[in-house]
């Protein structure tokens, strides 16, 4: 609602004369109406003042408080042509002035002896340090049971030691059911006490094997576990019995860092799976391969060899165009490698740049998986047949996995390659216990096309033959035209009428 | 809700207050946390739970809701929040406001959520004449209490569009 200056008198007259209705709005109990104005921007709740006596200071109850610096503009008036600079024309961003100062304002108003929902998503600079002390004091007084601190930097080149530091009293508070923190630093000094914490997401914060420790072994009731821009530890191991979900997002470490937007395109990328790696960082990953199977003490290597060079002994080889900087923190180094142990777990989401080297130690009661992280491969045959081998190894680790989303990493999908990957699954038999049991759907993102002499072709017709209790398939193809080569429809009618073991899978190509 | 789905053949009827009676799944109706902690304090199953402020087509709408809820696994979300934005998409006022406050009485989170949201959304980005024109919220104020009040939380509204 837009606080314009409509139609003071001569509405307010001519509604009078309407005919009218019942007022069934204004006769909700406070709690409903409080929950409504929850779901609206700040400025909009205050706004509702205007309306009536009845909505008089009303939102100053509300329990749930969200401030957001930038604002989407999307009026719907608004017919500006999309241009390439649309994207900062329609963000606007309020002055710090104004939002420090809207802040302020607005908690100082707030009238509720619980604030449930207390988010900030703005821009900080090392000068609003004792502003956001005192936001978060806020929080501790009224309660709060669920805290979003969303830091933005200044620019790319804000150092990232003067990022806000978490206030101590934040760690002990047992009251927080869900925490969002993102670009800010935490320093645990003494225990941290998050006894009812179901929910934690934490974003582009460097953590330690340490930290990460600390955090999942002081919050028993943990349900879910997101990081997304992660960086600085090599171990996550989950042995928390409640924790069931844990989403990975953009592997940020160690040594490239892009610019933010870069970044942020990278989040869902995977149509870049094609690009060529660099030859020298192929020979390096292929000879850790064989290394850390044995470390891998029979569990599964889902390794990664982005084009990127994460190994710093190769950072002179890689060059991608990219500028490189030193990561985050300057000297620090990172931990190679990420080893993820979490027994208790039913859905696992990767996404984005996966960390060099990651294995999946035990994820025994995985029900859901979702890969639609960049494991790369070039172009040559060895990858190929490798990346093949890492996918299979994934499914006998998914021993109960019902449902499984795939990204265009695993598989070549031209007519392309040896007989031996072309055939891969279908040349010889191969058992896994979630395809006789358990594996309901299977969902490939962004298989732009493929043939029917592929590799991919071979995977959906081995899932097709093996998969005893599938229902679905979903192949997601970018564009479903006459754009598509000939091979496509060819191999696409082949597999729609390809024996199946299970008689309700059903095989659908999506947009 | 791990615990109810062993207990599935378990039914209950409710009641709405124009009399219609609904028989439903246990683990359909622990949906709805007022029903949940009626059973957990063991109000016996076999009787007749009477919701005198839900009529019988709310109640229905309702019950919908929950069963779709209650059926869905966890790994089906993307399917449930399609349901969801269908769910309400061309509901009357009148039968929205039915269905909020049913939600609120019988506390059924997702629906009371998905139905306070579409109403802010009504309200959202609209002069307030509009609004109150759309949900015939009756004015009350004086043209001076209103230019008063409108001055009062004008701090809102520095610096933004």
């Amino acid at each position: 609602m837009r606080t314009t200056s409509d139609g003071r008198n001569g509405n307010r007259c001519s509604s009078r004369r309407r005919k009218p209705g019942v007022d069934r709005l204004s006769k909700l109990p406070d709690s409903v109406l409080l929950h409504i104005l929850s779901f609206l921007p700040i400025e909009d709740a205050i706004g509702t003042e205007v309306l009536s006596k009845r909505w008089k200071s009303l939102w100053t109850y509300s329990p749930s408080l969200i401030f957001r610096q930038y604002f989407y503009d999307d009026d719907p008036e608004d017919e500006r042509p999309i241009s390439h600079d649309t994207y900062t024309e329609e963000w606007i961003v309020l002055e710090d002035r104004n939002f420090v100062a809207f802040v302020d304002k607005t908690l100082l108003l707030s009238n509720c002896s619980k604030v449930d929902k207390l988010e900030f998503d703005f821009e900080y600079k090392p000068c609003l340090a004792s502003k956001v002390d005192l936001w978060t004091r806020f929080a501790a007084v009224k309660g709060t049971e669920e805290l979003h601190l969303l830091f933005h930097d200044e620019n790319i080149y804000a150092d990232k030691n003067r990022r806000y530091e978490l206030p101590q009293h934040l760690f002990t508070n047992s009251l927080f059911r869900e925490l969002n923190f993102r670009k800010c630093r935490l320093n645990p000094k003494g225990n941290i006490g998050w006894k009812s914490l179901k929910k934690l997401s934490i974003g582009e914060v460097r953590l330690s094997n340490e930290l990460l420790e600390k955090i999942l072994s002081s919050s028993p009731v943990l349900e879910m576990l997101e990081l997304y821009w992660y960086e600085g530890f090599s171990r996550l191991h989950v042995n928390n019995a409640s924790l069931k979900k844990l989403i990975l997002i953009s592997y940020r470490g160690p040594t490239p860092t892009y610019e933010e937007d870069e970044a942020e395109a990278e989040h869902d990328n995977e149509e870049a799976d094609a690009e060529p790696d660099n030859e020298e960082d192929e020979a390096e990953a292929d000879g850790a391969h064989g290394a850390e199977e044995d470390a891998a003490d029979g569990g599964n290597a889902l390794e990664e060899d982005l084009a990127d060079g994460e190994n710093p002994a190769e950072e002179d080889e890689a060059d991608d165009g990219h500028g490189f900087e030193e990561g985050e923190g300057g000297g620090e180094q990172d931990p190679e490698g990420l080893e993820i142990s979490a027994p208790h777990l039913q859905s696992l989401e990767i996404s984005g740049r996966l960390a060099w080297n990651c294995q999946l130690i035990n994820v025994s009661s995985l029900v859901d998986a979702k890969l639609a992280c960049n494991l790369k491969s070039d172009e040559r045959e060895e990858d190929a047949i490798r990346i093949q081998n890492e996918l299979g190894g994934l499914l006998s680790s998914f021993a109960h996995v019902k449902s499984l989303a795939v990204g265009t990493w695993a598989m070549r999908k031209d007519e392309l390659g040896s007989y031996e990957l072309r055939h891969y699954w279908t040349s010889q038999k191969r058992i896994f216990k979630c395809l006789s049991l358990h594996l309901k759907k299977v969902v490939f993102a962004n298989s732009s096309w493929f043939g029917y002499e592929s590799n991919f072709f071979s995977f959906v017709q081995f899932l097709l033959k093996n998969a005893k209790v599938l229902q679905k398939v979903i192949i997601h193809t970018s564009m479903l035209d006459d754009a598509m080569p000939k091979e496509f429809y060819v191999a696409a009618n082949k597999l729609l009428t390809f024996p199946r073991s299970s008689p309700d899978a059903v095989v659908m190509f999506c947009n | 809700m791990a615990s109810s789905i062993e207990n599935n053949n378990e039914k209950l009827t409710l009641k709405s207050s124009d009399g219609e009676e609904f028989l439903v799944e246990k683990h359909v109706a622990l949906q709805s946390t007022l029903l949940q902690n009626m059973l957990d304090s063991d109000c016996s199953s076999a009787d007749v739970i009477p919701l005198p402020k839900i009529d019988a087509r709310t109640l229905a709408l309702v019950l919908g809701y929950c069963k779709k809820h209650a059926d869905a696994s966890s790994s089906k979300q993307g399917e449930l929040n399609s349901f969801d934005s269908e769910f309400l998409k061309d509901m009357d006022m009148g039968a929205l406001f039915n269905l909020v406050l049913a939600a609120n009485f019988m506390e059924i989170k997702g629906l009371l959520d998905i139905a306070a949201q579409k109403i802010a959304d009504t309200i959202k980005d609209k002069p307030h004449q509009e609004v109150r024109e759309i949900f015939h919220v009756e004015n009350d104020y004086t043209p001076e209490e209103e230019a008063a009040v409108r001055e009062e939380n004008r701090w809102a509204f520095e610096g933004f569009p």
